[in-house]
């Protein structure tokens, strides 16, 4: 389903931020990675989502190059995917309704009625049928959270990618967000790609785990075969150690 | 030793100061011509964004209008008692102020204060805008989603910013030869028929074209660049306060510049 060949990507300067990554997640999987701040894990998921184009490499979304492909061929392959972005990016000059209404509009033939009808369900799953008519700026952190993970299904992506979901949130707000985002994927049958720094979060949702040290990822395996990992520096990592030294 | 003895002064890396800056500008050159190329291709190909359009027509136009017209008039006013002492000091009468003053007013009063006005109030508000979208994802959120950016930030304003550019430059004329006509009457003893009688000597519907050429030429200006520095706007705060100097500098510098070219070329229709 999502396949990353070799991804290099360099920052302006030249210098490496991330070489040769190689990844493959499957269908229905939820693959999260983790890794140190700034190492650039949110620079991944915008390489796979072709937020941002690699150096090098290709990312492959059902077997085509995203980055190689016609203009209509991409928007099509965009369809499929969703994106909770680490700061919401929920359009500030809208109602939350209308956050959720914007891409039903723009990407599907829904009558007005049909799409009144479809945000009022997303916004019923995520528990803010009373936020409707807010703006984002009037409503809590965790709150907007719900509002970006319902605005990045409401086009029933087959690929969700959650950069950072808990970023800023109470370890409980946090919790309950991930119970959200793993009940929402089991009803919609989606493969996730999420980036976490907080590691009890990420053993709750994950099926598997990647980390990102030294620009590169490896996969850590299943959830508990990440836990027993006997590299070094998954170990500093998950205890919270410095990875400096690994 | 600290580290900034161990550096070589910058005095002493002509060349490498130079090179650093030639790749700087080249590299904002080449985001600018591609940013361009991509204006120019959403503004020749649909979708047509009319909703959007029309939307900013009402936030750029009509809400800018009360207080354009309010500056003009004053600007106006101001220009014909300098006009009227400077006169009577040097060719002792004032019988050329209407003339004068409606050529000043046509070629370049109205078109150039209403471009910078917007420039003020417009272009800032337009690089605050969509810096802070910039910075905040939701622009790669409009990515995410095959809505380009260009096509649904950038053409609306741009259309809607010339078109109220266009509107304004004729109102604003007519407030400034009106407040001008005003001014002629209670200080320099003109009726209004003598005033539109003198003015008409000098001042055509030419110049009056010409204007809004320059409206239209201003207005388009205005967004385009008020945008690519919206797109390049780093993060924070800071960031989104320095590309909106960025952009009203840039602005108003490139506005007086295509006021002077293209004064000298209408120069040869007049």
């Amino acid at each position: 389903m999502i396949e990353l060949k070799s991804i290099s990507v360099a920052f302006e300067s030249g210098k490496a931020l991330l070489k040769d990554v190689d990844l493959a997640v499957r269908r229905g999987e939820t693959f999260v990675i983790i890794g140190s701040s700034g190492i650039g894990k949110s620079v991944l998921l915008k390489v796979t989502a072709s937020l941002i184009k690699p150096n090098s490499g290709q990312v492959l979304i059902d077997g085509k190059d995203i980055n190689s492909i016609s203009r209509i061929e991409k928007a099509e392959t965009l369809q499929k995917m969703g994106m909770l972005f680490q700061k919401n990016a929920l359009f500030d000059s809208f109602t939350v309704a209308d956050n959720l209404r914007f891409p039903l509009r723009e990407r599907t033939s829904l009558s007005e009625q049909e799409i009144s009808e479809k945000v009022k369900l997303f916004l019923q799953y995520v528990g803010l049928s009373h936020a409707e008519n807010l703006f984002p700026d009037e409503i809590s952190g965790g709150m907007q959270k719900r509002v970006g993970i319902a605005r990045a299904l409401i086009l029933n992506p087959q690929i969700i990618l959650y950069d950072d979901p808990t970023a800023g949130l109470d370890p409980i707000t946090s919790k309950l967000i991930i119970e959200l985002i793993i009940k929402l994927n089991k009803e919609f049958g989606t493969t996730v790609m999420a980036i976490t720094n907080d590691m009890n979060r990420a053993f709750q949702m994950a099926d598997r785990i990647g980390l990102i040290v030294g620009n590169t990822l490896f996969v850590t395996g299943s959830v508990e075969e990440t836990k027993n990992h006997n590299d070094q520096r998954v170990q500093k990592f998950i205890h919270g150690q410095g990875m400096q030294d690994a | 030793m600290s580290e900034h003895i161990l550096k070589t002064p910058l005095v002493l890396k002509p060349f490498d100061f130079l090179g650093k800056n030639i790749l700087a500008v080249s590299r904002a050159l080449k985001s600018f011509g591609e940013y361009i190329l991509d204006v120019v291709h959403a503004l020749l190909t649909p979708p047509f964004r009319f909703k959007e359009t029309v939307l900013q027509l009402n936030l750029i136009g009509v809400n800018s209008a009360p207080i354009i017209l309010f500056s003009v008039s004053f600007a106006a006013a101001v220009t014909i008692l300098e006009y009227a002492y400077h006169m009577k000091l040097v060719i002792q009468t004032t019988a050329l102020v209407p003339g004068f003053a409606a050529l000043l007013v046509l070629r370049e009063l109205g078109a150039v204060i209403t471009a910078l006005l917007l420039t003020s109030r417009v272009g800032a508000g337009i690089t605050a805008e969509v810096g802070t979208m910039q910075i905040t994802e939701q622009i790669e959120a409009l990515k995410l989603l095959s809505v380009e950016p260009v096509r649904y930030l950038v053409i609306p304003r741009f259309v809607a910013t010339i078109l109220s550019s266009m509107a304004l430059v004729v109102f604003a004329n007519a407030m400034c030869l009106l407040f001008s006509m005003l001014v002629s009457i209670s200080y320099l003893g003109y009726s209004a028929e003598s005033f539109i009688s003198a003015m008409n000597h000098f001042a055509s519907f030419k110049d009056f074209l010409l204007s809004i050429v320059k409206a239209a030429v201003f207005g388009g200006v205005i967004p385009l660049t008020s945008c690519f520095y919206g797109f390049n706007c780093k993060p924070g705060a800071e960031g989104v306060g320095t590309a909106t100097t960025q952009s009203v500098v840039t602005n108003a510098v490139s506005i007086i510049i295509l006021d002077f070219i293209l004064t000298y070329l209408f120069s040869y229709l007049y």
